[in-house]
């Protein structure tokens, strides 16, 4: 039977960029994460460190006490709502709190959403419809950074909302509108260094005991060994080893905000590092991603 | 005798399917990390002062038997059976004549030697590099690696009987819940292996220089108590996953 006896026919309408198709990659990474149980227990830990840091606001603004024993209060919980300049403000350092839930969703979650396109050969779908390897690489990368922001920036950005509103007026937004800047700023950083890394690893590794245990190697055993090698040396180049304190640098470089000088001196090695490290993986990356494995 | 022989070929096959992976590759990442590490640190341990004792010490604890063995068991403990899940692969292991016990048995000691061999090989590595503290080190901290290595592989091995993503569970309880529990005041710690295996080491290195922790948020318990508590979570573990391997229908297998 020939094909127009079929009745089948081209697509008549317009087509859209096929960079829309990346939004539907995000929409369906973001559907398999959140209806994983498992995850959700990861997923819980970080919310339930975002409902800690929403009660103590609440409570400490409603208890209406003086502005000096409300700052007290405050830096009993770690946590700074209008820092001095120089000062680290208490977003930031509720993101970097938030970074052990990070590193742990993003191990498993680099295995499912990539790793198993590979693995499952299901990456030949994805580049026979008009997308192309960009436009995949692009969708992968900010699902991951939509994950990260879910879990760092947008519960950063609602504390600072939420202590705004509970202020007799929107004076708070106004003076401190740099603390929300930073967060943004700190949020990209996180959001383009740890997806970039992630979806690299989980296209070459595939399963997840490989990519969680280098992905930890990385994130928790170079943070114990940078302080030991700079307690033994005092050298604080050492710290460039981990790679918290290296996005953390960046982000700050990107605000100018330092409280030491030996921090504004690492700042420029720590962004050529975290440069370095990830336009390496971008270039894996895409060597990796092909429709058809040349050797089987 | 044909059941023996199918034992020891599963035992064999485990063993090398787990050997040749990517996870035995990438567990040599963190190993050879420390490796670096201490060539480089190694000058602040010459002397064979008590200080210096101390310090390699620490490094033992908080990123060796903290960080290295917990990833070590991982590596091997949840992917023996695990991987078999995760493949989907077990379903054909378990149509076979061989009873579910020994195949779980046939998977754990394909499973221990991996990873006691990497532990062991790595913490041996370590002490040379240190030179005489390490010579001493290796002696005292010998049973707490020992212990702490089959307390995890074998809990790892309930953890993949048991649950789907058991990876993910065990890397949260290895680098997460264990780390949190290690800094709460009081005995809610004494539920992680890690907390026995530090007593362990705090037990035989406080007499040669090892500086006694702070009592308020570690209080060690003995070495005896504490290698027969690791000895104890291995067989209980063993126990559970074997019950639980025996009776359990997998019904994600198909």
């Amino acid at each position: 039977m020939g094909i127009n006896n079929a009745h089948y026919y081209g697509w008549q309408g317009k087509l859209h960029s096929p960079w829309i198709s990346t939004l539907s990659i995000v929409r369906v990474a973001l559907l398999q994460v959140f209806r994983r149980k498992s995850y959700w227990v990861v997923i819980g830990l970080g919310v339930f460190q975002f409902l800690s840091f929403w009660i103590v606001i609440y409570a400490i603004t409603q208890a209406r006490l003086p502005a000096n024993a409300q700052r007290d209060l405050y830096e009993v919980f770690g946590f700074s709502p209008s820092p001095e300049p120089g000062e680290e403000n208490g977003y930031i350092a509720f993101m970097q709190q938030q970074s052990v839930v990070v590193m742990i969703l993003l191990a498993f979650s680099g295995s499912l959403l990539v790793g198993s396109d590979f693995r499952m050969k299901s990456l030949p779908f994805y580049l026979s419809r008009r997308i192309d390897r960009r436009h995949y690489i692009v969708g992968k990368l900010l699902a991951v950074s939509a994950i990260v922001s879910l879990l760092t920036t947008v519960p950063a950005l609602l504390l600072f909302l939420e202590y705004g509103m509970f202020t007799p007026s929107v004076g708070y937004w106004r003076e401190n509108w740099g603390i929300a800047v930073s967060v943004l700023a700190y949020g990209a950083v996180l959001c383009a260094v740890l997806s970039i890394l992630i979806v690299t690893l989980s296209a070459y590794l595939q399963r997840v005991a490989p990519i969680a245990i280098t992905w930890s190697s990385l994130f928790v055993l170079l943070i114990r060994l940078a302080s030991y090698l700079q307690d033994a040396t005092d050298n604080n180049y050492w710290y460039l080893l981990d790679p918290w304190r290296d996005m953390r640098l960046v982000g700050k470089l990107c605000f100018g905000v330092f409280l030491e000088q030996e921090e504004h001196d690492i700042a420029a090695w720590a962004a050529v590092i975290l440069a370095g490290v990830c336009a390496v993986c971008l270039v894996l990356l895409v060597r990796r991603v092909r429709a058809v494995d040349i050797v089987e | 005798m044909s059941l023996l022989r199918a034992w020891i070929t599963l035992v064999w096959l485990s063993f090398r399917r787990l050997l040749w992976s990517g996870s035995t590759l990438m567990v040599l990442l963190p190993i050879a990390a420390c490796t670096l590490f201490i060539l480089r640190w190694r000058f602040r341990l010459e002397g064979g002062s008590f200080e210096s004792f101390n310090a390699f010490s620490l490094f033992l604890m908080f990123a060796f038997a903290s960080f290295v063995v917990p990833i070590c068991a991982v590596a091997y403990g949840t992917a023996s059976i695990g991987g078999d899940r995760e493949d989907r692969t077990l379903l054909f292991l378990l149509v076979r004549p061989v009873p579910r016990p020994l195949v779980f048995f046939a998977k754990f000691f394909a499973t221990l030697p991996l990873a006691l061999g990497l532990v062991m090989g790595a913490f041996w590595l370590y002490c040379q590099l240190a030179g005489e503290i390490g010579a001493l080190a290796y002696s005292l901290y010998l049973p707490a690696i020992f212990y702490m290595t089959i307390a995890y592989v074998s809990l790892f091995h309930f953890f993949a009987v048991s649950f789907r993503h058991s990876t993910i569970i065990a890397l949260i309880y290895a680098l997460f819940i264990e780390i949190v529990l290690g800094n709460l005041p009081g005995i809610v710690k004494r539920v992680a292996i890690n907390y026995y295996g530090r007593s362990m080491m705090y037990a035989a290195g406080v007499p040669e220089g090892l500086e006694r922790p702070d009592a308020q948020w570690f209080e060690p318990i003995s070495a005896t108590t504490s290698a027969a508590a690791l000895a104890g979570i291995t067989l209980v573990a063993l126990l559970v996953a074997l019950v639980v391997f025996q009776r359990r229908e997998y019904t994600d297998l198909t």
